[in-house]
């Protein structure tokens, strides 16, 4: 009776065309766009010039020689425009530029709006205006050895350099794909749900039919959720396999553990469908709108369109990050990632196999009824 | 009216699944603002960032680095044990880990060597980049004096450095009267507004036009008096109904965060701009419910439509950011527009039609893409009419 | 006794979807359960499968109390449901197969019994094909055999000709009665008294949750006062000429519409040519003029007061 069921929900689930849209075309398509969309994402070739009024006084010729040669070439820091302080503020107004440089005694930096580009006009203001005045006293207390400078300046030092203290860099692109792995978890759900309807029959007339069979309703729905699982699992690691090997994103080395962690995942995120279907009231449309807006609205709390976000809840809001399953599934990917030890990520892996539980129970006791009220 | 009269039924009727899909995107875009609006716009009151610092020497050049770091960080104390910083690193209690190794000082007056600070810090954290920028520049200007005024004391080096890096330009902001932080709020809760928009008009829109185009219902329909013409045109003002109260919801509720800038001129473009880009949101909405009689297919176009666009078109990432090639693809979706026009009302502070001409441009652009999608769904649905 | 139901009572909330229904299907019949729509036929066969709750009564088959854990029981019942509910995933032979495993373990056993269920409702040329491709006849066939696949000795079809061809609902009245000869007992609903009257041994007559009346075809109609309903096509009637027929012997009712005159008559013998004397002594000119014996739908009109088919 097991295989039997088993084989049948097994292709029934691999033919459902939905179902397999959402939990792994759907995924597939929106790791691809992530990885188009971020792929550039703090590359140096994004830089563009920034639009720069400079009004120059007269008192300051080397600024001005300096902004003038970073301001030729391919890849020149700034689009210059030297002039008048009314023109520029007129520039300025108009959105023409970003901000406009006042030499002299001191300089002064106005802006629209801060910003990026902005942010970058001050720092290249300052480090001049600092630069300037070391060079200042120097000259006032060794006039020989202004001579010095500029070779000294143009040297490249460096003071700094990167120490990971871990296996792995605390990386926020990489919580991006892990929420998006949580959000394909979660859309597992869509099965747990094709699995309820089809053994519950005031939501089917398949199920109808099944709950005539002289068979245990409970067994019928281990089997197929067995396949369920099997399946799911099996479609979450093409979809990891996808992004480790295709989109070339670092999931760490692992495997074993990551593909432990997924199993969980998988069944957590059948029975969160299973969990909704058999307890909400209503029409399908209803539970497939919860199930999908939990999963991606989830997900993008957990970090999906901006990974800062995540952390943030997690000190303003702890119990939205807390009852977020979305949240817990991209954490434990992240710990196991990061993390030397594995205190984290066994933490996490009794908190999923918690909500798994509450989620599977809570549909026990709906499933286990075998007579209805109504069909 | 009837038939404009059932299409509201059908809305109404669809109304549950609808406002879970409002009330949630609401959500997130609140919080989505509220946690990372100013966050992400402040670049001059710039929020200290956590660090930890560990010396393995106490030297002149350490107590100056200490002095030179202390306005933009606060010194966080860890315990110095690798699982406890792994620890404080993946949960954000510090953001940098700096660490001056013991001789480091003997090694940087030598002229630089193999000793290096060493930091860790989460990669891409704009905060971080900050902090880099100012160890930098304390200790490349105190290079120059340990190098040209080699007899003075170290002491003394360091406070010159000190002196030459507490000169700060002062930024001024051209227009005052906009409160800084806020500015980029209102920017932020109207570019997220296209997620939510395309998300919820095509799904709800969908609704009608699918039931309409049931086909038993659509013949039954082409055979009343009424004339299909007047079908679709009544269908489409309950939509364009529907599309206006969702702009109007989502108008309100963002005067909760510009009700300091919604005086100002700028909200107003905002405002205009959503209209315009609801009104895509409907075209296209009106196009996918044409193309499918499925309600799952709506659901997934939806979920394509509204997330992939936003990518791309700069809701989510800046578009700044954004390489050349993606920003090409995203220019041929509405969103991009969208974006774009409220970043060149954000950049302005003179409002008249010369400064807003790259505004209306992208108005424009976005009513081209309305009227495209119209029309192409027309083109559709003519085919359909005449092929069944 | 195969199906023994004793006083059913099943609310829907404020309705009462069954009134003390009483229901009894002997070994070897056909029981139609005719009804018109609301009736609460449907709700009547998920009560005695046990799948629905009830207010009040009890419910055997094969003499033992049904109930969802009556494996026993349901082994030897086959079910064939109003709506199709079949897997769209599945070709008509994995369908067939799939509940047909739900009953039949052995597999050997199993691929026997398919095979005749295919061969049964006629799918042998679609075996492979999706639910999808088939048409509306097709699809009431595969719901069928999905059903009775693993040769249950009760079968229960709730209305399973409903939106069929006229072709395709003899194809399966035709089957029904061939299960029933192969030995099957047969419980059947149907709103078409037609069918009901064609294939069953027995008829219980159901409105708004009771029982108005049960027995053979015969039996019901013998029940009712109504012997013979004759038509007559007429020109004009004056008031006379009406008087006169309102007296004939053995009258129940006569009516005159669209020069229709209708005239139904009680039992008895001679009906026909006393209104033909009547007609020929009036002076009546008439075309066409035919008896006819009561329907079930007279049954139901004459006890109800209201016609089977809205």
């Amino acid at each position: 009776m097991f295989k039997h069921i088993f084989k049948y929900r097994l292709k029934i689930l691999l033919y459902d065309k939905s179902t397999m849209f959402w939990t792994l075309l759907f995924p597939i398509l929106l790791a691809t766009l992530f990885h188009m969309a971020f792929s550039r994402l703090g590359a140096e070739e994004t830089f563009r010039a920034i639009d720069t009024a400079v009004v120059d006084s007269g008192k300051d010729e080397d600024f001005i020689s300096l902004v003038k040669s970073l301001s030729a070439g391919e890849e020149r820091l700034f689009n210059l425009h030297l002039t008048s302080k009314e023109e520029a503020l007129a520039l300025l107004a108009a959105g023409k530029v970003q901000g406009i440089i006042e030499t002299g005694e001191k300089m002064a930096l106005t802006v629209n709006r801060p910003g990026l580009e902005q942010s970058i006009l001050k720092t290249f203001v300052n480090n001049y205006a600092q630069t300037a005045s070391a060079a200042n006293r120097i000259a006032a207390q060794r006039p020989e050895a202004h001579a010095m400078l500029p070779a000294l300046l143009a040297e490249d030092a460096v003071f700094l350099e990167e120490r990971p203290i871990s296996r792995a860099e605390p990386d926020n692109m990489l919580i991006l794909y892990f929420s998006l792995l949580a959000m394909t978890c979660l859309l597992g759900g869509y099965v747990g749900m094709t699995e309820v309807n089809a053994i519950q029959a005031n939501l089917s007339g398949q199920a109808a039919r099944i709950n005539f069979a002289p068979a245990h309703k409970l067994k019928m729905f281990l089997s197929g959720i067995s396949a369920a699982l099997v399946l799911q699992f099996a479609k979450l690691l093409l979809f990891l396999a996808y992004m480790v090997f295709v989109l070339s994103i670092d999931f760490g080395e692992r495997a074993g553990l990551i593909a432990a962690a997924l199993f969980l995942c998988a069944l957590l995120g059948i029975s969160f469908g299973a969990f909704v279907t058999s307890l909400v009231k209503g029409g399908e449309g209803l539970k497939v709108g919860i199930l999908l807006t939990v999963s991606v609205a989830g997900a993008h709390l957990a970090g999906m369109s901006y990974a800062g976000l995540k952390y943030m809840i997690e000190t303003a809001v702890p119990p939205l990050a807390f009852i977020n399953p979305a949240s817990l599934i991209t954490d434990t990917f992240y710990a196991l990632y990061y993390f030397d030890t594995y205190g984290r990520f066994i933490e996490n892996t009794v908190w999923l196999a918690a909500f798994t539980a509450v989620f599977a129970g809570a549909t026990y006791f709906v499933i286990r009824r075998r007579k209805y009220a109504s069909l | 009216m009837p038939v404009f009269r059932v299409c509201l039924r059908i809305l109404q009727k669809n109304l549950p699944v609808i406002s879970i899909y409002f009330v949630i995107f609401i959500a997130i875009s609140i919080v989505m603002t509220v946690v990372m609006g100013p966050a992400e716009t402040g670049g001059f009151s710039r929020e200290k960032i956590d660090l930890a610092f560990f010396a393995g020497e106490e030297t002149p050049l350490v107590a100056g680095l200490r002095k030179a770091l202390a306005a933009q960080v606060n010194f966080v104390p860890l315990t110095d044990e690798t699982e406890k910083l792994q620890e404080a690193l993946f949960y954000r209690k510090v953001h940098y880990i700096l660490r001056v190794p013991d001789g480091f000082t003997a090694s940087f007056l030598r002229g630089g060597g193999p000793l290096l600070l060493q930091r860790t810090s989460i990669p891409d954290s704009a905060s971080a980049l900050y902090i880099d920028l100012r160890i930098d520049r304390y200790l490349e200007i105190l290079r120059l004096y340990v190098n040209t005024l080699p007899e003075l004391e170290l002491q003394e080096q360091v406070a010159f450095a000190l002196d030459d890096l507490s000169l700060e330009t002062v930024v001024m902001l051209a227009a005052p009267e906009r409160e800084p932080g806020a500015g980029g709020r209102l920017q932020f809760y109207f570019n997220f507004l296209a997620y939510t928009i395309l998300f919820v008009i095509i799904l709800g829109m969908s609704s009608v036009f699918l039931t309409f185009n049931g086909l038993d219902l659509k013949r039954r329909n082409l055979c009343s008096p009424l004339g299909a013409r007047a079908i679709s045109l009544q269908c489409y003002l309950a939509c364009a109904a529907f599309a206006l109260a969702s702009w109007l919801l989502l108008v309100l509720i963002s005067l909760l965060f510009g009700f300091r800038e919604i005086a100002g001129p700028a909200a107003w473009f905002y405002i205009l701009n959503a209209l315009v880009f609801a009104a895509c949101a409907a075209g296209l909405a009106y196009l996918i419910g044409n193309l499918t009689r499925n309600g799952e297919v709506v659901n997934a176009a939806a979920n394509i439509v509204a997330l992939g666009s936003s990518f791309l078109g700069g809701v989510f990432v800046p578009q700044e950011l954004l390489g050349e090639n993606v920003l090409k693809i995203a220019s041929f979706t509405p969103t991009y527009w969208y974006v774009r026009a409220n970043a060149a009302v954000a950049a302005l502070t003179d409002f008249n039609l010369q400064t807003l001409s790259d505004y209306f441009a992208a108005l424009v652009v976005q009513t081209g893409f309305a009227l495209a999608f119209v029309i192409i769904a027309l083109v559709v649905v003519k085919r359909r009419q005449t092929a069944s | 006794m195969i199906i023994k139901a004793a006083n059913i009572v099943k609310r829907y909330g404020e309705l009462l979807a069954l009134d003390h229904l009483n229901l009894e299907l002997k070994e070897g019949e056909i029981l139609g359960l005719l009804g018109p729509n609301g009736s609460g036929k449907t709700t009547a066969i998920n009560c005695i499968l046990a799948l629905l709750t009830y207010e009040k009564g009890e419910i055997s088959i094969f003499g033992k109390p049904m109930s969802p854990e009556a494996y026993e029981l349901k082994q030897d019942i086959g079910v064939v449901m109003q709506n199709v509910a079949v897997f769209n995933e599945l070709t008509v032979l994995e369908n067939i197969d799939y509940f047909c495993g739900l009953y039949v373990r052995d597999a050997q056993k199993r691929k026997q019994l398919v095979r005749e269920a295919v061969d049964f409702v006629g799918l042998n040329e679609f075996k492979k094909f999706y639910p999808k491709k088939l048409s509306g006849g097709l699809l009431r066939r595969l719901n069928i055999a999905c059903g009775i696949a693993h040769k249950p000795k009760l079968i229960i079809l709730d209305e399973p000709t409903v939106a069929v061809d006229p072709q395709s609902r003899n194809n399966i009245l035709e089957g029904i009665l061939e299960l029933n000869r192969q030995g099957a007992s047969v419980l059947y609903t149907s709103h078409y008294m037609e069918e009901v009257e064609r294939i069953c041994s027995r008829i219980i007559i159901l409105d708004k949750g009771r029982v108005i009346a049960a027995g053979t075809k015969e039996a019901l109609k013998e029940m009712i006062t109504l012997g013979e309903k004759i038509t007559v096509e007429v020109n004009a009637l004056d008031e006379a000429q009406l008087g006169a027929l309102k007296k004939l012997p053995t009258l129940l009712s006569v009516s005159l519409s669209d020069s229709r005159l209708v005239i139904k008559s009680l039992k008895g013998k001679n009906n026909l040519e006393n209104i033909l004397a009547l007609l020929k002594e009036q002076k009546i000119s008439y075309g066409k003029i035919y008896s006819e014996l009561p329907t079930l739908n007279d049954v139901f009109l004459e006890i109800t007061g209201k016609e089977l088919r809205d």
